[in-house]
């Protein structure tokens, strides 16, 4: 491999003395502003959720698009979570898409199942 | 000119950092990931093939005690998230406080949960009551399990908080401890629409 900077960070664990000022100037620690505004996106996401179930349930069933929604809001919200208090933002982006990666599949998967049971 | 390499911090922040907590419990919670998603799976697709089925029997269960469970988990994930930041600038007390709110939180899940399960039950609801049924006591019944695992870690953290045993430089424990407990929250909000409320 050719690299200039051979030196691998870890893969877990609290940074170093040396290493935790530089980490946290990088983005490393998620402010209690950012959790704060993340947690009241995911309460309102979460009532928008109930209201589409309450909605559906007037109409005997929700329809592909509102299920549809229903499946993107989880993945806003579950994109929160791991962004911002799983405090995923920032660490070696493998890690981050792998968590993502099950996420988005998983949803895209149920939605294809939803899909079935509608024909 | 020449170039000055990087401090081992900088080229640790440029490249990504590492993941958050001790490396085990980061294969447990992938492990544990994988198994959620195929149970999701199994009941999308048994679904699919009994739509009227799990319709009809979805209108039974309790969709507001389901998203109070939600802003429950939310809130417990949220409280613990702040306690890593206040360890992160040394704040040790703050840290133990937002920790036991989080405590406070998963304990509200299990009291709304075991009310669910309870009138469950008193309806006479079994394990073989029908499919739809089979699913739905299996799968949260499952995710209870982990709250109550999630609790008692949490739980761990929060009494080593309080005799201030994490710091600024050393917080991996705890960190190790929220992660699980988030990946308890995140499966929750993929259950919550499936099960509930998607139909």
């Amino acid at each position: 491999m050719n690299d200039a900077n051979p030196i691998t960070p870890p893969l877990c664990g609290t940074p170093t003395p040396s290493t935790k000022g530089v980490a946290d100037a990088a983005g490393g620690g998620i402010s209690p502003r950012t959790l704060t505004t993340s947690w009241v996106l995911l309460i309102l996401a979460t009532v928008a959720t109930w209201f589409l179930g309450e909605w559906s349930q007037l109409h005997g069933s929700a329809g592909t698009i509102v299920v549809f929604a229903m499946l993107a809001i989880a993945l806003v919200k579950g994109r929160l979570v791991i962004d911002d208090f799983m405090a995923l933002r920032h660490v070696m982006l493998r890690w981050r898409l792998l968590v993502m990666g099950w996420l988005a599949a998983l949803l895209g998967l149920i939605a294809v199942a939803y899909w079935l049971g509608t024909r | 000119m020449l170039t000055q390499p990087l401090p081992v911090g900088a080229q640790t922040a440029r490249r990504g950092q590492a993941l958050p907590g001790d490396l085990a419990i980061w294969v447990f919670i992938f492990a544990e990931l994988l198994v959620f998603g195929v149970f999701f799976l199994a009941y999308a697709f048994m679904r699919a093939r009994h739509v009227e089925l799990f319709n009809e029997m979805q209108l039974t269960l309790d969709r507001n005690a389901g998203a109070l469970n939600t802003v429950l988990l939310i809130t417990g994930s949220y409280c613990v998230a702040r306690a890593v930041a206040a360890i992160k600038r040394d704040n040790s007390p703050g840290s133990a406080r937002w920790l036991g709110w989080g405590v406070v939180a998963g304990g509200g899940f299990v009291v709304v949960k075991v009310f669910e399960y309870q009138a469950k039950f008193a309806a006479g609801i079994t394990l073989s009551t029908n499919t739809f049924y089979m699913f739905y006591l299996s799968l949260t019944f499952f995710h209870f399990m982990h709250v109550i695992l999630g609790m008692v870690i949490l739980a761990a953290v929060w009494l080593k908080a309080r005799r201030g045993g994490y710091s600024a430089l050393d917080h991996s424990g705890m960190e190790t401890g929220a992660s699980y407990w988030h990946m308890v929250d995140l499966v929750w909000i993929v259950l919550f629409p499936l099960v509930y409320v998607m139909r």
